[in-house]
């Protein structure tokens, strides 16, 4: 294939080397329009922020702002963004479900115990420490930066740290030792995403059927204090973007990394490199 | 004040000692001919100059709850960065990287 | 505000360093260690600019997550792109 794929190969240089500059000096552009950065008079200062800052705090509970933005003022954008990512999950295992008709071969090396005492050890005394840390980050995500998200993301790191190690559980074959469950298969871990985003939409339907609007918590039958039920609220709804995208960060690492077949258990024995 | 002078120096020369040691890493990352002696040169060194910075600026913190966070990072970075490089090294042994000999002129990690 | 102007500069060309080699490699695993680099940088960034969240959230997603699923894709599929 020589001529029309060096034609092509062309034209898209050529559109690349318009569209470069072009973008480039639009972003350029763009950018001088914008206030300057920290500009106490631009309009994001003196009409968003100040409303925010004043009002975050007794209103919602929440020392942090941005927590309070994130699950509560912006609750709406929030549950789109945990469904974007829940649905990013489900993509990723419908589409390698989809080309996992045949077996798919494990990645070499990932889905197999490294077999290491001195990276088991070190596993065993980090991992309850880094879920720990996002229990912490979720909790404290109402003080300090932190939140639903990065703690979730944070336990999957943990999870993902457990199956990189450990390889995922397999009931003992005539080769290999039976090795337990560290962590949630993957069936469990799309139950917890599952789990989040439900949660997610329930407490926002909960707080339709006491009387107010979608997501507005405050109707809650939590207590008297307003502030106290938006922060008990705003407490469960990052626990469900917690599971959410712990649960998606699991399915994601054991569909791409160890296959298809259900409960982690690896398709195929061979070791070794490929090709 | 005295005392407060005395820490402070002792921080420096901490910290500075922790640049050394990160410094030495670069260096050794850049000269040295394999994978694995790079990585002997990354791991010790980079482990020893992290670990000093962190105590240099622990003790350079005002807030005792700033120090005792970075005692934590110290702690995990103790624990993590070795194992790392233990990793690395199994990783690489594993699959067959080439240790480097000095008859053989041409490294397999590639002269630079 | 000097000084954070350089650290900015400095810090926005590595990140620009970083990004156009990681499009220019062929080697899969070393494009995807370079994006995690980026992510550092970027990352780095953010809490200079003051937001502490989404540096967070950058570090989180950007330096270990998506690092981990870039290097098992390239482990499924293959180590070199041509």
């Amino acid at each position: 294939m020589g001529a029309p794929r060096h034609g092509g190969t062309r034209v898209r240089w050529l559109l690349g080397a318009a569209a470069f500059p072009a973008l480039f000096l639009g972003l350029v552009l763009g950018m001088a329009e914008l206030p300057e950065f920290g500009d106490p008079g631009s309009p994001a200062s003196t009409h968003v922020s100040p409303r925010f800052i004043e009002d975050a705090a007794a209103e919602t509970g929440a020392a942090n702002m941005v927590t309070a933005v994130l699950a509560d003022y912006r609750g709406y954008d929030t549950l789109g963004e945990t469904a974007v990512i829940f649905a990013a999950g489900l993509g990723c295992l419908v589409i390698l479900a989809a080309a996992g008709g045949r077996p798919n071969r494990p990645a070499a090396g990932m889905s197999h115990p490294f077999g290491s005492v001195i990276l088991d050890a070190a596993t065993r005394i980090l991992v309850p420490v880094v879920l720990l840390f996002a229990v912490y980050v979720l909790i404290h995500g109402h003080i300090s930066p932190g939140g639903g998200f990065q703690g979730g993301v944070l336990f999957g790191s943990g999870l993902i740290m457990m199956r990189l190690v450990w390889g995922p559980a397999h009931a003992g074959d005539g080769q290999q030792p039976e090795v337990p469950a560290f962590g949630p298969s993957l069936r469990g871990s799309l139950i917890l995403a599952c789990a989040g985003i439900l949660g997610y939409a329930g407490i926002g339907l909960a707080a339709m059927a006491f009387g107010g609007e979608f997501l507005n918590y405050g109707t809650l039958p939590l207590g008297s204090d307003p502030a106290h039920v938006r922060e008990l609220a705003t407490l469960g709804i990052e626990a469900a973007v917690f599971l959410t995208v712990a649960g998606t960060v699991g399915v994601l690492f054991d569909t791409i990394s160890i296959g298809m077949r259900e409960s982690g258990v690896p398709l195929g024995s061979e070791r070794g490199p490929r090709e | 004040m005295a005392a407060s002078t005395l820490t402070e120096g002792f921080a420096i020369l901490l910290l500075a000692a922790g640049l050394f040691f990160i410094l030495a890493a670069v260096i050794g990352i850049l000269r040295l001919p394999d994978f694995f002696t790079r990585l002997h040169a990354m791991g010790k060194c980079d482990t020893a100059g992290l670990s000093l910075s962190l105590l240099g600026l622990a003790l350079l913190a005002d807030d005792l709850a700033v120090t005792v966070k970075l005692v934590l990072v110290l702690a995990l970075v103790a624990v993590a960065n070795p194992t790392a490089t233990h990793a690395l090294a199994r990783a690489a042994s594993r699959a067959g990287v080439k240790v480097w000999r000095p008859d053989e002129p041409a490294g397999p990690a590639g002269e630079r | 505000m000097a000084e954070g102007h350089l650290i900015s500069i400095g810090l926005l060309a590595a990140m620009v360093v970083s990004a156009a080699c990681a499009l220019a490699v062929k080697d899969l695993l070393t494009a995807a260690a370079l994006f995690g680099a980026f992510s550092f940088l970027t990352a780095t960034w953010f809490a200079l600019l003051g937001a502490v969240d989404v540096a967070f959230t950058e570090a989180c997603v950007g330096g270990a997550l998506t690092t981990i699923l870039f290097v098992s894709t390239a482990f499924r599929t293959s180590r070199r792109f041509d």
